[in-house]
């Protein structure tokens, strides 16, 4: 119960969050903290439906948000063997990845459906989301680790 | 062991790649993921948002009534308002002088289709890293008889266009976006061009205008109806800079919106409908929307 009031008050700050900032994505911490638990089901279903948020407000046709939660994924999977996930270390590395990743995910969507990006756009926003992602994983970190008891196991 | 990476390389790479431009190439031709996040995604998104919206109007609002000036800030309110309402009015009315003085020499004339305005909130500016494109969220949706391509505009001018929208709210495609193209005039000399948007806080192109056209820094351009989207005669954007090219047949033309961008907080939807008379344009919703604020 804690779990899911947990998540369900996490989703509805964050989603309240990237009123205040615009294309910067608040709910990629809690698919992190998902993996970092390794709580590989809840991040599965997680990011389903945080997927299906994105995709909805977004402007975009169905695709982007897919490929921008899979590479999150991808990129932990593959750096979890070099680094230790919860090292600050590697935030900040999985956060210069994301502001490049968001970057690439709007080109490469623009390419595939034939829309013009506006470029400086996308790039503050990618810096945004590298300066603002190790802030936000660290407090949502602290927030899940101070409310959510850890499992016995 | 080279089985073994092989089998690796298959199952995070290989296969995912597949999976995903199935789905992709799947959804591109049927349409089907669109619509079904266009319905929950956007619309459980807009339901989040509600509550928020309703704390933050309702604490600007203690705070508006209680501790600032009560009688000042309704009045100014209600100047404010019955000021864009005569603004708009003002730049219909000198476009109405124009084209008559125009058709008066012509032999047919079809008068314009009637339009009627409903009055919304933006919600949200570019939402989400999908955002993509320089769109806003509006608290409308079909159940208000929305549906994409209505035009949005506020007192001083044109905004957009309505770009998808799910049971209570839609987006806007903005005239900053870089795919969003209007035809419009210029005022003063009746010339054609397409207005283009470069990227928010970004000058605006207009296109196609002949190197012997006329037009001049600071004519407003207006839609010019021509697509069968916006209505013409809507103000749109003031222009900035005309530059003559030397390598190409066009100016190269800058503008400004004539709508600020920053932060819009409450829009017109414009509704076509062919039977009316038109005589309600303009009146009501937005006002009574305002009210209720």
């Amino acid at each position: 119960m804690v779990q899911f009031l947990w998540w369900f008050g996490f989703t509805l700050s964050a989603i309240w969050l990237q009123k205040f900032f615009p294309g910067v994505d608040f709910l990629v911490p809690g698919l992190l903290i998902c993996l970092q638990e390794k709580k590989y089901g809840l991040a599965g279903w997680m990011g389903f439906v945080w997927m299906l948020l994105q995709e909805g407000a977004g402007g975009l046709s169905f695709g982007p948000g897919l490929l921008w939660y899979g590479g999150l994924v991808g990129f932990y999977l593959i750096f979890q063997i070099f680094f230790e996930p919860e090292n600050i270390f590697f935030v900040i590395i999985l956060s210069a990845f994301l502001g490049m990743w968001h970057f690439t995910v709007a080109n490469i969507m623009a390419l595939l459906q034939d829309v013009i990006p506006a470029q400086w756009t996308l790039l503050r926003e990618s810096a945004a989301m590298f300066i603002l992602f190790p802030v936000a994983w660290r407090l949502t970190h602290g927030l899940y680790r101070r409310w959510v008891p850890r499992d016995p196991t | 062991m080279y089985r073994r990476s092989s089998r690796k390389i298959f199952w995070f790479f290989i296969l995912p790649f597949v999976v995903y431009f199935s789905l992709y190439t799947w959804n591109w031709r049927t349409g089907i993921l669109d619509r079904f996040a266009t319905k929950i995604g956007l619309e459980y998104v807009g339901w989040i948002l509600v509550p928020g919206e309703w704390i933050q109007k309702k604490s600007t609002s203690i705070w508006d009534r209680y501790l600032y000036l009560v009688d000042v800030t309704s009045k100014n309110a209600a100047l404010n308002i019955q000021l864009h309402e005569m603004r708009i009015e003002m730049v219909r009315l000198k476009e109405e002088a124009a084209q008559a003085e125009r058709l008066r020499y012509l032999f047919s004339f079809a008068p314009p289709h009637g339009w009627t305005f409903q009055g919304t909130r933006v919600m949200a500016h570019r939402l989400g890293p999908n955002a993509g494109l320089d769109t806003i969220l509006l608290d409308k949706g079909l159940k208000d008889g929305l549906t994409s391509r209505i035009p949005v505009v506020t007192p001083e001018g044109v905004l957009g266009r309505v770009l998808r929208v799910s049971e209570h709210f839609s987006t806007v495609l903005l005239i900053t976006d870089p795919n969003s193209r209007i035809a419009v005039v210029c005022t003063q000399h009746r010339t054609p061009g397409i207005l283009v948007g470069s990227g928010s806080g970004e000058p605006l192109r207009i296109l196609y205008v002949p190197l012997n056209a006329a037009m001049n820094e600071g004519d407003i351009l207006l839609t010019s109806g021509l697509a069968g989207i916006f209505p013409k005669g809507l103000p749109v954007a003031r222009i900035t800079k005309i530059v003559r090219s030397n390598a190409s047949l066009f100016k190269e033309i800058w503008a400004e919106p004539l709508v600020s961008m920053k932060k819009p907080e409450e829009v017109l939807l414009l509704f076509h409908h062919p039977a009316s008379t038109g005589e309600d344009e303009g009146n009501g919703p937005i006002v009574s929307l305002l009210k209720e604020g």
